[in-house]
């Protein structure tokens, strides 16, 4: 080492403090970066986990390849694995409950392809060899429940065909017109049950999914099997892919578009980065909070050392060789932060994915579908990369400086206070307020200008981060729409296709079950009415002219959307008396009567709103909507409103901002639908049942079983209060994620803040002695101390907090499109943040000059700061 | 009338083979209006001594006594206190605040004290010092004597009943010197004050009352002039 880099060395192992929190802001930066590319390929690999699991584990599939040809794929270099599959095609299901989906569905998957393609096994094991069967749980659950692992069944495989005999595509949906032929009958052992597969989901194929095995030695030189790869380098999958069709005998070929859009593959959808973008904002966020910590450090070390520069620099250094110096103090500033900064990344990471998949099991993501710690081998030449990136720029202005000290001025030290003598004025009324000890601190602050502005500075980006990245927080949680509201019910059904004559059987049924407590049959039936501008509220006026997709006729009169709503006959009664309003009024069915409940929750003015201004007494003309409403003549009806209230019945679900509800009692209900709907419109009757309930573990299942006795249609039950279970969950693990986040830049923050600051108070032991010395007490030590922090925060508030209003704006405006809710700023964390800053000055301050309160003026005074 | 007493003051830095006794076991007494010059070799202890005096380092034994009380028996708030009303401290390498400017600079005691400036006097007290037409200058734009000038100024200005002086001389011209030396005298005279200067100029020391002359931190001769 050379005598420079020693002086170096010494200088850091003296200012042991100093050296010590900078190098924890370069491990806090190093940490913050790791973690977040970390993150960035852990939930890369959750979605490609998800996509494997969706779309199965291969790159593309070529169709209908003949077995001779097929060896040119699966033995071509490209090929890393190579899987053999086909749609052996339907077999008659007998059992079936459900009467569009009468069928199996039978494909057929060599060893390879069991374990790649999209199937998850739920029970038993995959088939090993030709005539073992894996069904898919639903066939138990819709007539096949005496279907276990272990036993054999005989299927009748054979072709479906259409009404004049000709044979009919796969994806044709079931219709009762066609026939099935059997053309054979094979016989398989159950060797496992599989989850209902993803695919079903967008398929038309009338019949359920079974898996058997392929056995690829008995296919025959001309059978046509499909081929299904991994390629070697997927990046080349796009030219690769044609190139192995065109030598296989130019087979119809595609891609497995989900899985290739995770790894990052795909030609056209940018998915992956979308997110390596929000990652490279968050980086650059860190890097900015990073560089002013760390250039603060080296600006201070530097004017610290500017007498030892000085006199380095008369005794005949270079200027080269006192700006390696600061370099060198750099590169081991790195050598040392950075490690450990991976170290604490890494374990940091992992142990934040560990509680937030503890939080999320179950919920959003399958069990198995954990985020898991993924440590790409990019990740540490990345980080160390950037960080280094980031020593260097904070260096190199100081460095520069460094170098160009001329000695004199270095000696002298004259540089630092400017010659500002003659025209500070601090003006009386600061004397009057604060005292000597005031004016003291405010010109220190004014005639020291330099070090002040490194405080102001760096206590001005840590509120601008903390202010901003709130903000950024707040929007982020709304407008992902992850505040959600407390629903009043529990659970809810939504039913379709039950015949109107039997809802009430089926209301019954329900609430007779034991652990309900309330129900609501919620039945609507949607009217429309032409109302007068005067008769909306300005919100919804203000929309019907912004989006002009609301018919307006020739006399000025707004379409309005009026939905009938019947709730049953006691949850009407309970809603009427919960208004003081007497249910006996509602019932004449030859003058229609309801009540109108005017409260609409716009979520893009996030508040509660009276939509319509219609006072009890009036009366609307409304006009039912029926399919097909144009050829029918539908009467249209006198509604009178009888009651306006603001409450809402159990069940409301928000109609959106255009419409509003009119509750009317099930007499009235049933009388205009007779009136409007007819046998057409049953299937798009709506039936929704909103229940209060004393929870159990058997209820939704008891609630399913009901259903599916009134309907062949999917029902949704669900369970509510489960759901938000789950929200909350998922809420609680991103603010998990962002809040961690956000203390991060904090602590970053503060390490700068009390960096810079102790530093200046250290600087100034020889001032503070002096004063000492000339008879300043302890308590106007203290008064000096505290001005100055007061001084130092609301300078940086007065300039960080319209900053970072600025900037809360600039990003609500550029996500404009995004989100549905005005722009509000987060008061509760502008009010943390000022309270941060004073705490975080104060306590600095009085640490940073509680050991120089108490030393001998003696020894300070002979202290050389070299 | 006796305004300070010394009593077997001791200052000793270090320990085992590196211990220095700067200040061994040193007594005497000082009346008020008293001028003392303090002579002796170069590291014979004269500097420690004065800080001691004046309340800015702590001895290792012994006691000051100023006007009947110890000072360091005083707690920090009014060791603080008495430094500013009765101590007029001129240290050997001038030591001014770099922020303020020369006005303030000689003036601080009194605003620590929420004084009111007597113009007069700071005027006359600036023209002695040939300080006049630089109230408005930063330190770092000083020279080594103007500086030294400065903090002769700020250990004036509050009349103190004590100024101790150390080498106040030292950079200066002998025009210049002779007129600090003059005010000094003056100043003793004309407030009554006691003053203790630290010197190496034989013709300065002969101006005194009386002289001390220190050798390895010990006091070997004390005459009266
Ligand atoms: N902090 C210290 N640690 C160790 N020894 C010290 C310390 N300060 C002073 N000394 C020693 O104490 C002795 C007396 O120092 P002092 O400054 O009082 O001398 P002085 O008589 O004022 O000399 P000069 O005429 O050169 O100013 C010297 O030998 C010095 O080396
Ligand atoms: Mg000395």
């Amino acid at each position: 080492m050379n005598i420079l880099n020693q002086l170096t060395w010494s200088s850091l192992k003296l200012n042991r403090k100093r050296t010590i929190v900078t190098i924890i802001g370069i491990l806090l930066s190093a940490a913050m970066i790791c973690a977040t590319v970390s993150i960035t390929t852990s939930f890369q690999d959750l979605f490609i986990e998800r996509a494997k699991e969706t779309d199965g584990n291969f790159h593309a599939t070529f169709y209908e390849v003949e077995q001779e040809k097929s060896k040119y794929l699966t033995a071509n270099t490209y090929t890393e694995t190579a899987m053999f599959s086909r749609d052996l095609g339907f077999a008659r299901f007998e059992l079936s409950t459900v009467d569009h989906r009468p069928y199996f569905f039978i494909k057929e998957y060599d060893s390879t392809a069991m374990g790649h393609m999209p199937i998850k096994l739920t029970a038993g094991r995959y088939p090993e060899k030709s005539g073992e069967i894996l069904l898919s749980e639903e066939i138990l659950d819709y007539g096949g429940e005496e279907y276990q692992v272990g036993q054999t069944i005989a299927l009748d495989l054979g072709e479906r065909s259409g009404p004049q005999g000709e044979p009919l595509p796969e994806s044709t949906p079931w219709s009762e017109e066609e026939q099935f032929f059997s053309t054979e009958t094979q016989v398989y052992t159950i060797t496992g049950l599989i989850a209902r597969p993803h695919f079903e989901n967008f398929s038309s194929i009338p019949g359920f999914t079974a898996v058997t095995y392929l056995d690829t030695n008995t296919l025959g030189a001309t059978e046509k099997v499909n081929v299904s790869i991994l390629g070697k380098k997927p990046r080349q999958i796009y030219d690769r892919v044609p190139e192995m069709a065109a030598g296989a005998g130019d087979p119809d070929y595609a891609y497995n578009n989900e899985l290739l859009r995770y790894l990052g593959l795909s030609e056209n959808d940018r998915a992956m980065a979308m997110i390596h973008s929000v990652a490279a904002i968050v980086i650059l966020l860190i890097a900015v909070g990073s560089v002013t910590v760390i250039y603060n450090a080296f600006a201070i070390s530097v004017s610290e050392r500017k007498k030892q520069f000085g006199l380095l620099a008369s005794s005949g250094a270079t200027p080269g060789q006192i700006r390696r110096t600061v370099f060198f103090e750099g590169a081991i500033l790195g050598l040392i932060g950075i490690p450990l900064g991976l170290l604490a990344g890494f374990g940091g990471i992992g142990l934040t994915l560990s509680v937030v998949n503890r939080l999320m099991s179950g919920s959003m993501f399958n069990e198995e579908m954990a985020l898991r710690l993924v440590i790409s081998p990019y990740i540490i030449p990345i980080t160390v990369a950037v960080v280094a990136l980031i020593i260097f720029i904070s260096a190199y202005i100081p460095a520069k400086r460094a170098a160009a000290i001329s000695p004199i001025e270095a000696i002298r030290l004259s540089e630092d206070i400017r010659i500002r003598g003659k025209n500070v004025k601090t003006s009386r009324l600061t004397r009057w307020l604060f005292g000597v000890e005031g004016e003291l601190a405010m010109k220190n602050l004014k005639r020291n200008r330099r070090r002040y502005r490194t405080t102001v500075f760096s206590l001005f980006i840590s509120i601008v981060l903390f202010v901003s990245f709130s903000s950024f927080i707040n929007f982020a949680l709304l407008g992902g729409g992850l505040y959600y509201q407390e629903a009043p019910f529990d659970f809810s059904i939504m039913a379709h296709g039950v015949p109107p004559e039997e809802h009430k059987k089926m209301y019954e049924q329900i609430s007779a079950l034991e652990e309900v407590e309330r129900c609501t049959m919620y039945r609507e039936i949607v009217t429309t009415s032409w109302l007068e501008e005067a008769k909306y509220s300005p919100i919804l006026l203000k929309n019907f002219t912004e989006e002009s997709n609301v018919s307006k006729d020739g006399a000025g009169n707004y379409e309005c959307y009026l939905h009938l709503v019947a709730l049953g006959e006691k949850e009407f009664k309970f809603y009427t008396s919960e208004n003081g309003i007497d249910a006996a009024d509602f019932q004449d069915t030859t003058n229609f009567k309801g009540i109108l409940a005017n409260k609409s929750v716009s979520p893009e003015v996030m508040a509660e709103f009276k939509p319509l201004k219609i006072k009890a007494g009036e009366k609307l003309t409304l006009e039912g909507l029926a399919a097909g409403r144009e050829e029918r003549d539908i009467p249209k009806f006198i509604m009178e409103v009888g009651a306006v209230t603001e409450n809402l019945p159990l069940g409301y679900s928000s109609t959106g901002i255009w419409s509003a509800d009119i509750i009317v009692s099930d007499e009235v209900f049933e009388t205009v639908r007779s009136m409007i709907h007819n046998e057409d419109d049953y299937p798009y009757t709506s039936l929704e049942f909103y229940l209060i309930t004393s929870g159990g573990a058997g209820l939704e299942e008891q609630l399913n079983t009901i259903c599916k006795s009134y309907t062949d249609e999917r029902i949704y039950v669900l369970d509510v209060a489960a759901a938000q279970q789950e929200m909350r969950r998922t809420t609680l693990a991103i603010s998990i994620f962002l809040y961690g986040f956000i203390i991060l830049i904090t602590l970053i923050g503060v390490t700068n803040i009390f960096n810079t600051i102790s530093t200046n108070v250290a600087l100034r032991r020889r001032e503070f002695a002096m004063l000492k010395s000339v008879g300043l007490t302890p308590k106007g030590f203290n008064k000096i101390i505290n001005y100055e922090s007061i001084f130092y925060g609301l300078k940086a508030l007065l300039y960080g907090l319209p900053v970072s209003i600025l900037i809360s704006l600039g990003m609500y405006n550029s996500f404009g499109n995004f989100f549905h809710f005005t722009f509000f700023l987060p008061w509760k964390e502008i009010l943390i943040c000022v309270a941060g800053v004073f705490v975080i000055v104060f306590i600095t301050m009085l640490h940073a000059s509680s050991r120089m309160k108490r030393e001998n003026i003696i020894e300070a005074l002979k202290e050389e700061t070299l | 009338m006796e305004i300070l007493r010394v009593e077997n003051l001791s200052k000793i830095y270090g320990s085992g083979a590196t211990k220095v006794k700067a200040v061994e076991d040193v007594s005497f007494s000082v009346n008020r209006g008293e001028f003392v010059a303090v002579v002796g070799a170069s590291g014979s202890g004269k500097s420690t001594l004065l800080h001691m005096i004046g309340g800015v380092d702590r001895p290792t034994s012994g006691r000051v006594l100023i006007e009947g009380t110890d000072i360091y028996n005083l707690n920090e708030t009014k060791l603080a206190i008495f430094r500013r009303r009765q101590v007029g401290l001129i240290y050997q390498f001038y030591n001014l605040l770099p922020i303020l400017n020369v006005e303030e600079n000689i003036t601080l005691p009194l605003l620590l004290d929420q004084k009111k400036v007597e113009k007069d006097f700071l005027n006359e007290l600036l023209a002695t010092l040939n300080m006049t037409g630089r109230i408005n200058h930063l330190p770092n734009e000083l020279s080594g004597g103007e500086q030294q000038r400065v903090s002769i100024g700020r250990a004036l200005i509050n009349r103190p009943a004590l100024v101790l002086a150390d080498e106040p001389t030292g950079n200066l011209d002998s025009k210049n010197s002779e007129e600090i030396v003059d005010l000094l005298k003056l100043s003793n005279r004309r407030y009554h004050q006691t003053l203790i200067m630290i010197t190496h100029a034989h013709e300065i020391a002969l101006q005194a009352d009386r002289i001390i002359t220190l050798a390895d931190g010990q006091i070997i001769k004390d005459e009266v002039i």
